[in-house]
C-alpha cells in the first residue's frame, strides 16, 4: 500500500502554512522579506498575492441551493481571518524543517476584533458579524415537520421540555491528510496526490479555484489510512498546494500535523426540544429546535451536516405532528468538515434520549416505550415527516433480540442486588435509524456510481470504479460481488480506484455507499460480461446456455460437470476467434455499468418534501454501565448490538464497520471533546494528551449479531453499512448512565459525560435534595 | 517538527555529563526523552544543547544497607523487571500511560525533572521519602524529595546542575501500601494519585496526592481519623490547585479526597487482615 506520505516526486518541495494565532483579526499587513531570504525558501505568498490568481473554492454543499447565505472561502486569507488557525500565508522550501522554521520569519501585523466562539451568543442582536455583508450571523433556518404540533401538544395528557447540548468533536483518522502538487509547465496540468475521499468532484473544485480546464487536473488518491468524512475537499490546503507548485516551478508537498487535523470540527448542537405522549407511551407530538455551531463557513460540506440532522427526525418512530427548525450559525472557530454520522448520529442521539425521558416520566420501560413507537414491520415503505422514505426493517425482532442477547432480566436483577451496595450499574438501549448512500439535489453529492469491469484475454479482471476505498475493504467486497459472478478467483481480479485518468466518473467515498452504488454497479457490468461468457461456454462445450454454470475458474455443463472449460480459455476465444466460435458476442470483454439507487425522490412532493437516502440501516444497541458516584466515572462493561443493514457482502467488513463505529460512539459519549480557550477563542484540545480518545482496553468485546432485512430498492438487497453506531452509541451508553443515575434522579444536558460532568450532576443533585 | 539546530552530547559517565551541562548555552536534560523531545517538536523549548543520560551510566535499581538506589535513568520497564525495586514503585511503574513505548522510554528521574504535576512519579517519589541526590561540578547535594519539586514544571534543581540518583529508606518499602490512581480513561494522563504507605507504628498516617496542585501535597494524619475527615482534610490542603483541559481545579481537589480516602482504607484493610 502506497500511502500519501510515501511518495516522493524528483526535486520535491514542502509548503509551511502560517496560521492565524486568533479567532478575528484584520490583516493590516504581511510582510515576507525575512521568510524569502530564509535557508531554503525558494518561494513565499500572501493571500493577496493568492487572490490574483486563484478564485474562491466552490462550496461541496452551498447553503445558497437551500436559500441560506455564503461567503467567499480563499486558499489564504484575504483581508481578515476569522478563525484561528486560518491560513495566512505560505512558503515552498526544500525540506519540511525549512519551510516551518521560515514561517516563523513571517511577519504579520493584525488589529484583533471583537469574537464570538458560543452558538447561542452568535445569534445575538449585538453579536460580532464574521461576515461584513451579512445581517447576522446565520447561515441558513430549515424548517421540518408535518401535522399539527400545536394541536398535538394541546391534546397531549404529558409534556416534556428539556435541553441537551451536544460538544463539538470530529473524527481523527490514523492518517492526517496530505496532498502533493506537480504542476507540468509544459502540458499545463496538475497531478495532484491527495488523501482524498472524491477525487473527481474535487477535479472540479480545483479546476474552478485554480482557474484552469478540468482537463487540466488529473487527481490521484492512493491508499487512506482513514477518512471518516475529514478528507472530503474544500480543504484551502488543496488548492493551494497547487498553487505553490505552479509559482515556483517546483512540485510541492504538505502533510499536516495532528494539531491541525484536530482544527477541524463538526457536531456541535444544542438542541431544545418538547415532546408529547399520552399515559401509554405513545408520542403524538415533537418540537425541536436546536442550534448548530458550525464555526466560520468552510467550503467542504459539513455545515450540511445540521441540515439532515433536522431531516432524519424522528428516525423510526412513528410520530405524525413534529416542528422541527434547524439554525445554523456561524463563529469564529474553526469551520467544520463531514463527520462519519453526518448529523444523523446527533438525530439518534436526541431521540433516544427523549424516549427514556418520556419512559423516565412513566415509570415504564424504555423498552417497552420504543416498541410501542417504532414503524412496525408491515408498515413499509413508511414516508416521515422529514421526506425520508423509509425502505424496510424489522425494529421490533431487533428490539427483542437485543433484550435477549443481554439478558436484561438477569442485568436488572444484578442491577438491583449492585444498588443495595451502593453501587450504581445502568443498562441503556437505543435503536438507531441510518439513512444510507445519499444523493444531495445540485450538488455533486451524487447517489449514484459507476464501475467499469474488464476481462482480459487471459481472463484476469480488472474492476475500476468511480467509489474509493477509505481502508474499509470496500474494493475487495466489491471484488467478491465481480469473481462471484465471473466463476473466477480473487487471485484473477483486481481492483483500480482513485485516478481520475483511469477510473469512470464517480463520487467517491461518503454516505455508507459505496457498496450501494459502486458494488452494485460492478454486479451489473459483471452480469453483461457473464452473459458472453456463458454464450461462448455454452457453444464450446455443445450445450443450451441455459446448461451453463461458472465457478472456481470454470465454465462446466450443469447436466454433466465433467465436461468443463478454464473460463480464461472462453475468454481467449472471445478475443481470437471472433469470426468463427464467437461470432455475434462483441468484443471486448468490458462493461461500464452505472447503478441508480430507487427510492431516491429529488423533485419535492406536494408537502414540499424530497428524499435523499435510498436506503435506511437500523441497529438496536445496549451498553451496561456501572457509574462511580464519588468519581463520577462511568465504567463501560458490556456492549452489545443487533445490526440489518440488508444483504450482507462480507461480515467481517460490516463488522469492522460497526465495531469501529461504536468506538467512535463510545468516545462522543464519554470523552472526545474539542475544546476553546472563551478568553482567547484558540482551541485548546490540540494533541492526543487533551483530545482523549478510546482505546482498546476502554472498551469492552463488542457482541454483535446481524439481522438481514433486504432493501427492497437496490439490486442486491444492500443497505449502507459505513456510517450507523455512532449515534446509537453514544445514546446507549448515555441512556445507560442515566438509568445507573435513576436513583438519584438526574438527567445530564450536557455531552460528553465525562468525570466532571457527571460528578457535578450528582453534587448539584445532591444539593437540590438537600433543600 | 524540530526546528532549530542544536548540539547533541551522550555522556558516558558523571564526570563527562557535568561538563557536558556546564556552559553558557540553553541546555535540554533528557533521559529518556518522552516529554522533552516531543515539547521541542511543537518547538515549546529550543535548547542549543541537547544532553542525553541515557548512556551515562545512571540506570538500575540497587540495594546499599537501609536505602535502594534507584538511577534516575532507569525506564519503568526496568523498574517492573529490577528485583530490587520498592513494591509501591513497582505498582506505579506497571500503570504509566502511553504503553509499553513509553514504559520502554520514559524513566522515573525523567518525569521527576520534568516536574508536570499530573504525572505519577513526583507523588510516588514524595511517598516514598525519597532523598533525591544532585550533582553539578560544585560535587553533590542532597535534596527531600517533598523539597525538590517547587512548582508545575520547576524543581530544585539549578543550572549546571543534574539528577544523579534516588534514594529511598528501605524501612519504607516493607510496609503495606497503597496508590489509588484516577484518570478518566486509558489515554489520560493521571487527574489525582494518593499513595499511602503505613507508618512504623502499622497506622494509615501519611498521604501523598499528585496531580491536584502543582506539587505533591503531603496530607499527615493521626490515624484514626473518619473517611470524610481524612477528605475534607486533603481537600483543604490543596493550596495550589492544577487545572487542564481534562479535569478542573475542582474537580481534581473534590477528587483527591475521595482518593486520599480510598488509600487510607485499603491500607486500613490490609493492616486488619494481617490482625487478623
Amino acid at each position: 500500500m502506497v500511502y500519501i506520505d510515501d511518495i516522493r516526486l524528483p526535486n520535491m518541495h514542502f509548503a509551511g502554512i502560517l496560521r492565524s494565532p486568533h479567532p478575528h483579526a484584520r490583516i493590516v499587513s504581511i510582510d515576507l522579506t525575512r521568510a524569502r531570504r530564509a535557508e531554503g525558501v525558494e518561494f513565499a505568498l500572501t493571500g493577496a498575492e493568492a487572490a490574483e490568481h486563484t478564485d474562491p473554492i466552490p462550496h461541496f454543499i452551498s447553503p445558497l441551493a437551500f436559500g441560506g447565505k455564503s461567503t467567499d472561502v480563499r486558499c489564504l486569507a484575504l483581508g481578515k481571518v476569522v478563525y484561528a488557525g486560518e491560513p495566512v500565508a505560505a512558503v515552498v522550501a526544500d525540506s519540511r524543517q525549512n519551510a516551518e522554521a521560515a514561517i516563523e520569519l513571517i511577519d504579520v501585523e493584525y488589529e484583533p476584533l471583537p469574537f464570538v466562539i458560543d452558538g447561542d451568543e452568535a445569534l445575538a442582536a449585538d453579536a460580532p458579524r464574521l461576515y461584513e455583508d451579512w445581517d447576522d450571523n446565520v447561515v441558513i433556518q430549515i424548517p421540518f415537520g408535518g401535522g399539527d404540533p400545536a394541536a398535538a401538544f394541546a391534546d397531549a395528557e404529558h409534556v416534556i421540555e428539556d435541553e441537551l447540548q451536544i460538544q463539538r468533536y470530529s473524527t481523527q483518522p490514523i492518517e492526517p491528510r496530505g496532498y502533493i502538487a506537480d504542476w507540468d509547465k509544459s502540458a499545463r496540468s496538475y497531478t495532484f496526490y491527495g488523501a482524498s475521499q472524491n477525487p473527481h468532484p474535487l477535479k472540479w473544485v480545483l479546476s474552478r479555484a485554480l482557474r484552469v480546464k478540468e482537463s487540466q487536473v488529473r487527481v490521484i488518491a492512493p491508499a487512506v489510512g482513514g477518512a471518516f468524512g475529514l478528507k472530503m475537499h474544500g480543504h484551502p490546503e488543496e488548492s493551494l498546494v497547487c498553487l505553490l507548485s505552479r509559482l515556483s516551478g517546483k512540485p510541492v508537498k504538505w502533510i499536516e500535523d495532528r494539531s491541525e487535523t484536530l482544527l477541524i470540527g463538526a457536531r456541535e448542537q444544542t438542541h431544545r426540544f418538547k415532546v408529547g405522549f399520552n399515559s401509554q407511551g405513545k408520542i403524538s407530538a415533537l418540537k425541536d429546535h436546536f442550534v448548530a455551531n458550525v464555526g466560520a463557513l468552510g467550503a467542504p460540506p459539513g455545515w450540511g451536516m445540521a441540515f439532515l440532522t433536522g431531516m432524519s427526525i424522528p428516525t423510526g418512530y412513528k410520530i405524525e405532528n413534529v416542528d422541527v427548525l434547524v439554525t445554523v450559525a456561524t463563529t469564529n472557530k474553526s469551520p467544520w468538515n463531514a463527520a462519519r454520522g453526518y448529523g444523523k448520529e446527533a438525530t439518534n442521539l436526541v431521540m433516544e434520549r427523549i424516549i427514556d425521558l418520556v419512559a423516565r416520566s412513566l415509570d415504564m420501560d424504555p423498552v417497552e416505550v420504543r416498541r410501542r413507537n417504532l414503524i412496525e414491520s408491515h408498515e413499509f415503505p413508511y414516508k416521515t415527516t422529514g421526506g425520508l422514505n423509509i425502505d424496510s426493517g424489522d425494529y421490533h425482532a431487533a428490539l427483542d433480540k437485543a433484550v435477549e442477547m443481554i439478558g436484561l432480566d438477569d442485568v436488572r436483577a444484578e442491577q438491583m442486588r449492585l444498588l443495595q451496595e451502593g453501587r450504581h450499574l445502568g443498562v441503556g438501549f437505543a435503536f438507531e435509524l441510518t439513512p444510507e448512500s445519499g444523493d444531495i439535489p445540485g450538488t455533486l453529492v451524487g447517489g449514484f456510481d459507476t464501475s467499469t469491469v474488464k476481462m482480459s484475454p487471459s481472463g484476469e479482471v480488472t474492476v475500476l470504479t468511480g467509489v474509493t476505498t477509505p481502508g474499509g475493504g470496500n474494493d475487495t467486497s466489491i471484488l467478491q460481488i465481480v469473481v462471484d459472478e465471473l466463476g473466477v478467483t480473487m487471485a484473477d481480479a483486481s481492483i483500480l480506484q482513485g485516478d481520475t485518468l483511469t477510473t469512470p466518473y464517480g463520487f467517491g467515498n461518503y454516505s455508507g455507499r459505496s457498496m450501494v452504488t459502486g458494488g452494485n454497479a460492478a454486479y451489473l457490468a459483471a452480469c453483461d460480461i457473464r452473459v458472453k461468457l456463458v454464450e461462448v461456454a455454452s457453444r464450446i462445450l455443445e450445450t443450451d446456455n441455459t446448461d451453463v454454470e461458472l465457478g472456481g475458474g470454470f465454465a462446466r455443463r450443469i447436466s454433466d460437470p465433467s465436461r468443463s472449460i478454464p473460463i480464461a480459455d472462453v475468454a481467449y476465444t472471445i478475443y481470437t476467434l471472433a469470426f468463427a466460435t464467437a461470432t455475434g458476442v462483441e468484443p471486448p470483454l468490458e462493461s461500464t455499468r452505472t447503478y441508480l439507487p430507487g427510492n431516491i425522490q429529488q423533485t419535492p412532493d406536494a408537502d414540499g418534501r424530497i428524499n435523499i437516502y435510498p436506503t435506511y440501516s437500523n441497529a438496536v444497541h445496549v451498553a451496561i454501565v456501572e457509574v462511580d458516584i464519588e468519581t463520577g466515572k462511568v465504567d463501560l462493561q458490556r456492549y452489545g448490538v443487533v445490526h440489518d443493514c440488508g444483504t450482507i457482502i462480507n461480515p467481517r467488513f460490516v463488522e469492522g464497520q460497526m465495531e469501529g463505529a461504536i468506538a467512535m460512539g463510545v468516545g462522543a459519549a464519554l470523552m472526545e471533546h474539542s475544546i476553546h480557550d472563551p478568553e482567547t477563542g484558540v482551541l485548546t484540545t490540540n494533541g492526543f494528551k487533551s483530545y482523549l480518545m478510546p482505546r482498546a482496553s476502554d472498551l469492552p468485546m463488542i457482541e454483535t449479531m446481524h439481522q438481514v432485512t433486504p432493501s427492497p430498492y437496490t439490486a442486491l438487497g444492500l443497505k449502507g453499512a459505513g456510517e450507523a453506531g455512532i449515534g446509537g452509541a453514544q445514546a446507549a451508553v448515555s441512556n445507560a448512565v442515566h438509568n445507573a443515575l435513576a436513583p438519584l434522579d438526574i438527567t445530564i444536558r450536557k455531552m460528553p459525560l465525562s468525570p466532571g460532568t457527571v460528578l457535578h450532576a450528582i453534587k448539584y443533585r445532591e444539593k437540590e435534595l438537600k433543600k | 517538527m524540530i526546528l532549530d539546530r542544536f548540539e547533541y552530547l551522550r555522556p558516558s559517565n558523571v564526570d563527562e555529563v557535568v561538563t557536558a551541562i556546564t556552559t553558557e548555552d540553553e541546555v535540554a536534560i533528557i533521559s529518556g526523552g518522552t516529554w522533552v523531545v516531543q515539547q521541542m517538536g511543537q518547538h515549546l523549548r529550543r535548547p542549543k544543547v541537547v544532553v542525553d543520560l541515557s548512556a551515562a551510566g545512571l540506570s538500575g535499581v540497587s540495594t546499599n544497607q537501609d536505602t535502594i538506589s534507584i538511577g534516575p535513568s532507569t525506564t519503568y520497564t526496568q523498574l517492573l523487571e529490577a528485583g530490587d525495586t520498592p513494591p509501591f514503585l513497582r505498582k506505579v511503574a506497571s500503570g504509566i500511560t502511553g504503553g509499553i513505548q513509553i514504559r520502554n522510554a520514559g524513566t522515573i528521574g525523567g518525569s521527576a525533572c520534568f516536574a508536570y504535576p499530573p504525572s505519577d512519579a513526583p507523588g510516588a517519589l514524595v511517598t516514598l521519602n525519597a532523598t533525591m541526590v544532585l550533582r553539578s561540578g560544585d560535587g553533590q547535594r542532597k535534596v527531600a524529595a517533598t523539597d525538590f519539586f517547587l512548582d508545575a514544571l520547576t524543581t530544585a534543581l539549578r543550572p549546571g546542575e543534574f539528577l544523579e540518583e534516588i534514594l529511598v529508606p528501605i524501612a519504607d518499602t516493607e510496609r503495606i501500601f497503597s496508590y489509588q490512581k484516577f484518570r478518566n480513561v486509558t489515554g489520560s494522563t493521571p487527574i489525582v494519585t494518593a499513595g499511602c504507605i503505613a507508618s512504623e507504628d502499622g497506622l494509615a498516617k501519611r498521604v501523598v496526592i499528585g496531580g491536584a496542585a502543582t506539587t505533591p501535597v503531603v496530607v499527615d494524619l493521626a490515624g484514626d481519623e473518619s473517611e470524610d475527615e481524612i477528605a475534607d482534610l486533603t481537600r483543604s490542603l490543596i493550596s495550589h490547585p492544577w487545572s487542564d483541559a481534562l479535569a478542573n481545579a475542582n474537580y481534581r481537589r473534590h477528587t483527591a479526597g475521595t482518593m486520599a480516602t480510598r488509600a487510607v482504607r485499603a491500607v486500613r484493610e490490609q493492616i486488619e487482615g494481617e490482625e487478623r
